[in-house]
């Protein structure tokens, strides 16, 4: 092999392991994975919602009522959406929102 | 100096990955390791598994232990495969360090995908240079559909491995093994025409047009190559969310199946390690278009099988180039 391969070879060596170094920091807790997956598919309702609620479980009550809206505004909307993705994201988000409201509202009592 | 890489290759994927060493359970993880399922199941050596290795750290050692397993089967079938050394030792490389199984390395849950491409891999290679005859392409099989039930997938690319690569078996034992695998397909089907009704009810199926469907799952292949293709040039994250692309990407996904058949029919006699790699990676690909639902969102695991197709293909085209190199260097020469 001339040298030139090896070179190219090792840059795309290095350039795969430090993807994988950063990609694999995605998988840290729920909270960093459904991060990425909300930024990488910003319209997607189950990653939205999935979001979500890893923001409820680290008490960030006010930046998951915005991602449960905005999932279910997406499934409202997007109409390029597969009709279970709709119809799930609907649902869901509703129920998630209805379910917060009443989370808040008995820590407020508290 | 190709040891030298591998040293400097295997210092860089164990930094690489070293961080998920300290990660917890993430998405699905509590509930694939509360599944219990009984031993003889699909899946159930997987579920077994959980049993034993059961916390967030040993399960993290157990997916690096077999996709560090996996490329050294690779490592071994790709020179049968494509006539090259040093070409297999780099596509072993290229397949430790390949940011596509990021998830099958960060994610406890993707045991399942790794435990059958070990067998997968086991089972290819017992094809190609029949160490353990029949009983042990038997056995890889079972352990395949017992790690994960894709691993039936293996029924398919037994035959694709024997037509491209037939020297070392007999005619009579290549029948044997077609009957064989006829057979399994046939008790398979009888055995879990239960397991196959309840994915027939799911809503997925029933509440989207079959086309419709096959174009997600096709996005889905492409996703793949997308994958494979920016990890050289751009970040993982050149992503997109494959459940909602408009209607011209999934058509231009079907073309890109449809091509991979074409060529690895048209190529079969002229470059036969290319036409295997595809024809690898689009009969690995198609169990996800017949049974997967689109509902699986995070899914770069279950790609980990289909992806040996593009590296197949890739080993085959480098090995093509060093041999040119060679013929030419030995015409100037003369």
């Amino acid at each position: 092999m001339p040298p030139g391969v090896w070179i190219v070879l090792s840059l795309w060596l290095c350039s795969q392991v430090w993807q994988t170094h950063q990609a694999i920091q995605v998988w840290a807790s729920d909270l960093t994975l459904w991060q990425h997956a909300a930024v990488a598919s910003p319209g997607k309702p189950r990653a939205l919602l999935n979001y979500g609620v890893a923001l409820v479980k680290v008490g960030r009550y006010a930046d998951a009522r915005e991602m449960f809206t905005r999932a279910e505004k997406s499934a409202t909307l997007r109409e390029n959406l597969p009709a279970w993705d709709r119809t799930e994201g609907q649902q869901i988000a509703v129920s998630n929102l209805a379910t917060l409201t009443q989370l808040e509202t008995d820590l407020r009592r508290r | 100096m190709i040891r030298t890489i591998w040293v400097g290759v295997i210092v860089g994927f164990l930094w690489a990955i070293a961080p998920s060493l300290t990660h917890e359970w993430v998405y699905e993880d509590y509930a694939t390791m509360a599944q219990v399922l009984p031993l003889w199941m699909p899946r159930g050596l997987s579920a077994w598994t959980w049993q034993v290795v059961n916390t967030p750290l040993a399960s993290h050692l157990f997916n690096l232990t077999l996709h560090v397993l996996c490329t050294f089967l690779l490592v071994r079938i790709l020179p049968i495969v494509i006539g090259s050394s040093l070409v297999a030792q780099i596509a072993g490389m290229i397949w430790l360090t390949l940011p596509l199984h990021t998830q099958a390395l960060g994610y406890a849950s993707a045991r399942a995908d790794l435990l059958m491409a070990v067998f997968v891999l086991a089972g290819v290679w017992v094809a190609l240079t029949r160490t353990g005859g029949l009983l042990a392409l038997v056995a890889c099989v079972v352990c395949s559909v017992w790690a994960k039930e894709f691993g039936a997938v293996l029924l398919v690319l037994i035959p694709l491995t024997l037509a491209a690569y037939p020297s070392q078996w007999t005619h009579a034992q290549r029948w044997h093994i077609a009957y064989g695998i006829l057979l399994a397909i046939f008790l398979g089907v009888l055995a879990y025409q239960g397991d196959i009704q309840t994915i027939g009810r799911t809503a997925t199926i029933g509440t989207m047009p079959m086309a419709d469907w096959a174009a997600l799952q096709a996005t889905a292949a492409m996703r793949l190559v997308s994958m494979m293709a920016f990890s050289i040039i751009g970040p993982l994250t050149v992503d997109f969310d494959y459940d909602a692309v408009p209607g011209l990407v999934r058509l231009v996904s079907l073309g890109l199946l449809v091509t991979c058949s074409a060529l690895a029919w048209h190529l079969r006699h002229l470059r036969r390690a290319v036409s295997y790699g595809l024809a690898f990676f689009v009969l690995a690909v198609l169990p996800r278009l017949f049974v997967q639902t689109p509902k699986s969102y995070l899914n770069e695991s279950q790609f980990y099988v289909p992806a040996i197709g593009p590296i197949i293909v890739v080993a085959s085209l480098l090995s093509l180039y060093e041999r040119h190199r060679q013929t030419d260097h030995h015409a100037r020469v003369q």
